[in-house]
């Protein structure tokens, strides 16, 4: 039953991957060392193809940009994350600790944003094209958790319940970052390109591009794990609340503020006929950035939501369980603001839907099987998820995707998922 | 189970380091954006310097055009680049200081020599002295000159004996003779019957031709002494004097010890040749005076002064020249830089006559200086000396003369038209006008013999008409008065010919061909001084007025403009517009042709493009017309300018149109790239 209750809870490491082990085992087992490694790329719009072109190189052709324009979306979201953790928790004082490497990019932008970017404003003509809630954040920071759980096991009036409470620290070391948010914008090209009229309100931070090693310390930051765990007989509900923090960037970092309205025909020449290629060096002045070097924060990828399980669900399939994930991760930091706006403007800002989720275990002869089916998140589809998990007396192997429906899509799936666990205990 | 579980991971990490080689996304995107826009008014379009743009209180245009038409400098009249004043200065008039030599023979000596002579008549004794005759005979005495002379060939000198008898007795037959000892030749021969007691007596002889040697003996060939009258003291200090000089010796040759002489002086006028000018004085900007002598003496010297020279009231002088023997006919020069000077040339201060002109009054001096060794000179010696003049005047006060300069022909060209043509062009009035501005004082006649206008691309010549007066323009005889001037500036004399130009402006013409005859002083010599100051000559400035309204047909703009293009692998430049938005009631077509390095066209890179003509309204305003203009399969490699031939058109055809100042033209131009992505 227990090894069971493992199997079901494994899938959901995906949407609460640190929220592991809230259940722990009777076996007498006080060690526990796991390697996790995941690898995610997961757009509403576009495709494997389109990432495959920025990541493989090559040329892009116009047919390919033409596909391209005709999948994506008004918004098109791209996520993609790439995390490699050790950890080590101690069973019989139920005490962890955690190493992760996380690289994350988080990108927004529209449709006609990506039809400029492709084909350029020539086809833009008398046109205003919407740039505005573009967003582009790449991060990489490196993650050093230590996390202890309370259990609770007996009540004097409801007997079976147990409650596990989890909590985390993290304290990070900001490796690299670099966003560029436009919130408002707008670019307008005017016939034979005779007036380009240009508005935006855009902020952009550079984290120190001099020491960007893959250990290079340009900024630390704090983040909160807190969870808790209900389980009444067969039941278990769930809540979460994980990597809710930022990392406060160095003094070195370059921030851009800017809200300029700008209309450009041309530098303005005394004469037209004196025309030679020195003019467009007027085009190199930085004049219209304004730009600081300063301290600035901004905040890393984090996730809350809840879930409720069912064991011994139905003749195979063991464990039934359903949850709602949320992802949170705000622009910047704003001192003056109120929590629940803060709350509220992360999930916005995240660039993620709610992602709603059903998942079963199965236990096969030699292997299980953990499915998944889900929907929301960065690519806002259905989204099917299998995982295979093989036991042994002391360890344990998973290898799993939470995109299963890709692939069989080859160049044209629009998500990759892999992930990876291999689990020892002493 | 751990060992399939170590496969598995091997295998796993095997396929994610399977990394693809790096290599960065590319694709070209059509980037379309303006790079230059310019509000051009006529005065923008109208970039030649030498156009003045005027505008009337309706802001009603006009085309000034103003160039340089003659530039008549009268320097050279003036100027004074000469060689002058040659002297030889000839040694023949060389002097030496006068020569004197005392000898004393005492009685004393003469009684010692005599036998007993100190017995029989005792100094300080009281007796009477006997005829004592022939009592010196053949005695020598030695005339030392060796501290004045070695040796000397004279021309002309006295030898003058001068005896003093200071014996008690008087003596006679006094002969002498003066011998050269080196040739025992006889330099002069004396005799005195008597010399009485305390008298002194003189004789003297010509010693011209003769050579003296540094030592001279002179022979007393007889001395007697006559009986005392009477008893005499006889006292052995007395004596009688002999005294031997020579003076107003004049030298052929000798080997001396010269004293500082002046050789020569030379005090005379010279006259400056300056045409018929009859020049006073003239201010000297810059220039040098140079003194060319060489010298045969070992140790000569000169002084050159022009008095009628000065700078702040002093009077040039050169100062001691101290002139090197010569070795070679190599003169040795000495010069002098005359800036700021002013030279009077009405000659010598009180002359006789009274002033004149065209002269200066110069001093020049030779010396042999002393040395105190023995030099030899000989009269063949000499000083050889000439004055260089290379003078700029600043200014030059007199008369300047009368005097014909021609100018010309000249051909002048005309920028203003330089790249124009039409197929019609007229122009509704235009003035064209010679200013000649008068710097000098000094009447100026003019006489135009030719003023053409001629456009050399269309070989179309026009000439000029009359003038505001109704006057030929070509031979007629114009006067232009003399400038005035004051402690501070000139005042030019200003004629202005204005000319009915209409049928030189129309043809266009690239070049202005022109000649004339200046006068100067065409009425003779007046009362008032004239002045020439060669940095204020005679100027004759084209002017050009051109009201801008006109009927043009296909009025041709041509230019050429440089350009500047890097070649930028991941730039491919695919169109550029040229938006046009026109308020200038003119219409045009547009050219444009590439030009390599050689100057050779190598494309058209569009032809005969047109944009339409701003729409003027009833109440003058004008509705500006928009037109672009699309350059297609642009390839600027090789590419080292763009001519541009722009043709415009008045519109209508058939009425003047006015251009106002208020007229714009934007213009932008935008280019179309295909940018490469990820290069």
């Amino acid at each position: 039953m227990k090894k069971i209750l493992l199997i079901i809870i494994a899938p959901l490491l995906l949407f609460s991957q640190e929220e592991t082990d809230t259940i722990s085992s009777k076996n007498n087992w006080n060690h526990k060392i796991e390697w996790n490694t995941n690898i995610l790329f997961e757009t509403n719009g576009l495709n494997k193809k389109f990432l495959n072109s920025f990541l493989q190189g090559g040329y892009i052709e116009n047919s390919t940009k033409e596909e391209w324009m005709q999948i994506s979306k008004d918004k098109n979201v791209i996520y993609s994350e790439l995390k490699n953790s050790l950890s080590y928790t101690n069973m019989k004082y139920n005490i962890g600790f955690n190493v992760a490497d996380r690289n994350t990019i988080n990108i927004a932008f529209s449709k006609n944003l990506m039809g400029l970017a492709l084909y350029g404003n020539a086809n833009y003509q008398d046109r205003n094209i919407d740039i505005s809630n573009t967003n582009i954040r790449i991060n990489r920071f490196q993650q050093y958790k230590l996390n202890y759980h309370h259990k609770i096991n007996k009540f004097k009036y409801i007997k079976d319940l147990k409650i596990d409470m989890g909590f985390g620290i993290s304290y990070l070391i900001g490796n690299y970052h670099t966003s560029y948010i436009i919130k408002e914008g707008s670019i307008y090209t005017a016939p034979f390109g005779a007036m380009l009229d240009i508005n935006y309100d855009m902020n952009a931070i550079v984290s120190d591009t001099s020491n960007i090693g893959v250990f290079g310390n340009n900024g630390n930051g704090i983040a909160f794990d807190i969870g808790i765990n209900f389980s009444l007989k067969d039941y278990q509900v769930e809540l979460y609340m994980q990597d809710i923090g930022s990392i406060e960037w160095n003094e070195s970092s370059i921030i851009y503020n800017t809200d300029s309205n700008f209309t450009f025909t041309g530098v303005e020449v005394e004469s037209i006929l004196n025309f030679n290629d020195s003019i467009l060096d007027e085009y190199n002045s930085d004049e219209y950035f304004t730009s600081n070097i300063n301290k600035m924060k901004s905040y890393i990828p984090g996730r809350f939501g809840f879930s409720i399980s069912k064991n011994n669900f139905y003749k195979k399939l063991e464990i039934i369980k359903a949850g709602v994930n949320f992802n949170w991760q705000p622009y910047f930091y704003n001192d003056a603001e109120s929590f629940s706006n803060l709350l509220s403007r992360g999930i916005k800002e995240s660039n993620y839907q709610p992602l709603m989720w059903l998942s079963t275990n199965t236990n096969l002869k030699y292997i299980y099987l953990n499915n998944t089916i889900s929907y929301g998140g960065y690519s806002e589809n259905i989204n099917i998820g299998l995982e295979i998990e093989r036991r042994g007396k002391n360890s344990k192997f998973i290898l799993g995707t939470t995109h299963m429906e890709d692939l069989i899509n080859g160049e044209n799936q629009s998500a990759i998922s892999v992930y990876l666990q291999i689990q020892t205990k002493f | 189970m751990i060992k399939k579980t170590t496969i598995i991971l091997i295998s796993f990490f095997l396929i994610f380091s399977c990394k693809h080689e790096i290599e960065n996304a590319r694709w070209d995107v059509d980037l379309i954006l303006p790079i230059m826009y310019s509000n051009m008014d006529i005065n923008m379009m109208l970039t030649d310097s030498n156009i003045i743009i005027s505008e009337n209180d309706e802001g009603y245009v006009s085309l000034i055009f103003n160039q340089n038409f003659i530039d008549l400098n009268l320097d050279t009249l003036i100027n004074i680049d000469t060689t002058a004043d040659e002297q030889t200065h000839k040694l023949d008039s060389v002097t030496f200081e006068d020569i004197i030599i005392p000898d004393t023979s005492t009685i004393g000596e003469l009684i010692n020599s005599l036998p007993g002579g100190s017995l029989i008549f005792p100094n300080g004794t009281t007796m009477v002295i006997n005829n004592l005759p022939n009592i010196i005979t053949e005695d020598t005495i030695n005339i030392d000159a060796s501290e004045y002379f070695q040796t000397m060939n004279l021309y002309k000198g006295n030898l003058i004996i001068e005896i003093k008898n200071g014996f008690p007795t008087d003596v006679s037959d006094v002969e002498m003779t003066i011998i050269n000892p080196s040739n025992q030749n006889i330099i002069a021969s004396f005799f005195f019957p008597i010399i009485l007691s305390g008298e002194t007596k003189i004789d003297s002889a010509d010693i011209g031709g003769k050579i003296l040697d540094e030592n001279i003996i002179a022979i007393v060939n007889n001395l007697s002494i006559n009986e005392s009258n009477g008893p005499v003291t006889i006292n052995y200090g007395d004596a009688i004097i002999t005294t031997i000089k020579m003076t107003d010796i004049g030298i052929t040759e000798a080997t001396a010890i010269f004293p500082e002489q002046q050789l020569t002086e030379k005090l005379k006028e010279h006259n400056f040749s300056f045409g018929t000018a009859q020049i006073k004085e003239i201010g000297i900007k810059e220039g040098t005076v140079s003194v060319n002598v060489s010298s045969t003496l070992p140790n000569g010297k000169m002084i050159y002064n022009i008095p009628s020279l000065k700078k702040n009231g002093i009077p040039f002088s050169s100062g001691e020249m101290i002139v090197p023997k010569s070795t070679s006919n190599n003169l040795t020069t000495f010069t002098f830089d005359f800036e700021g000077y002013i030279l009077d040339l009405t000659g010598e201060d009180g002359r006789l006559g009274g002033d004149t002109v065209n002269t200066i009054y110069t001093e020049s001096y030779t010396f042999i200086d002393s040395t105190g060794i023995l030099e030899t000179i000989n009269s063949t010696d000499s000083f050889y000396s000439y004055i260089d003049f290379d003078l700029s005047p600043e200014y030059a006060l007199g008369f300047l003369g009368q005097d014909t300069i021609e100018y010309g022909p000249e051909e002048i060209d005309i920028s203003l038209f330089k790249n124009m043509s039409a197929t019609l062009l007229n122009l509704e009035e235009t003035e064209l006008s010679i200013k000649i501005n008068n710097y000098i004082g000094a009447d100026i006649g003019v006489k135009i013999n030719t003023l053409t206008g001629i456009n050399n691309n269309t070989g179309e010549t026009a000439s000029i008409g009359t003038d505001q007066n109704g006057n030929n323009v070509i031979g007629h005889n114009y006067k232009i008065n003399r400038a005035t001037i004051n402690n501070v500036s000139i005042s030019p004399s200003e004629k202005n010919i204005i000319m009915n130009s209409d049928q030189i402006i129309e043809i266009l013409p690239n070049n202005i061909q022109s000649s004339a005859n200046f006068y100067l002083n065409p009425d003779g010599q007046q009362n008032t001084d004239d002045f020439l100051y060669p940095e204020f000559p005679i100027e004759a400035e084209l002017n050009m007025e051109i009201p801008l309204s006109l009927i043009a047909e296909e009025l041709i703009l041509i230019d050429t403009n440089e350009i500047n293009i890097n070649d930028d692998e991941d730039i491919d430049l695919e169109k550029i517009y040229i938006t046009i938005e026109n308020e200038f009631p003119l219409s045009g077509e547009i050219n444009l042709l590439l030009m390599d390095e050689a100057e050779i066209i190598i494309d058209t890179l569009l032809g005969s493009t047109k944009f339409l003509a701003g729409i003027q309204q009833d109440d003058g305003s004008v509705i500006p017309t928009k037109s672009t203009i699309e350059l297609e399969n642009i390839d600027l490699s090789n590419v080292s300018s763009i001519i541009s031939i722009s043709k415009f058109s008045t519109e209508p055809l058939n009425e003047f149109v006015k251009i106002y100042s208020d007229y714009n033209m934007d213009i932008t131009i935008s280019v179309k790239v295909k940018q490469k992505i990820g290069e």
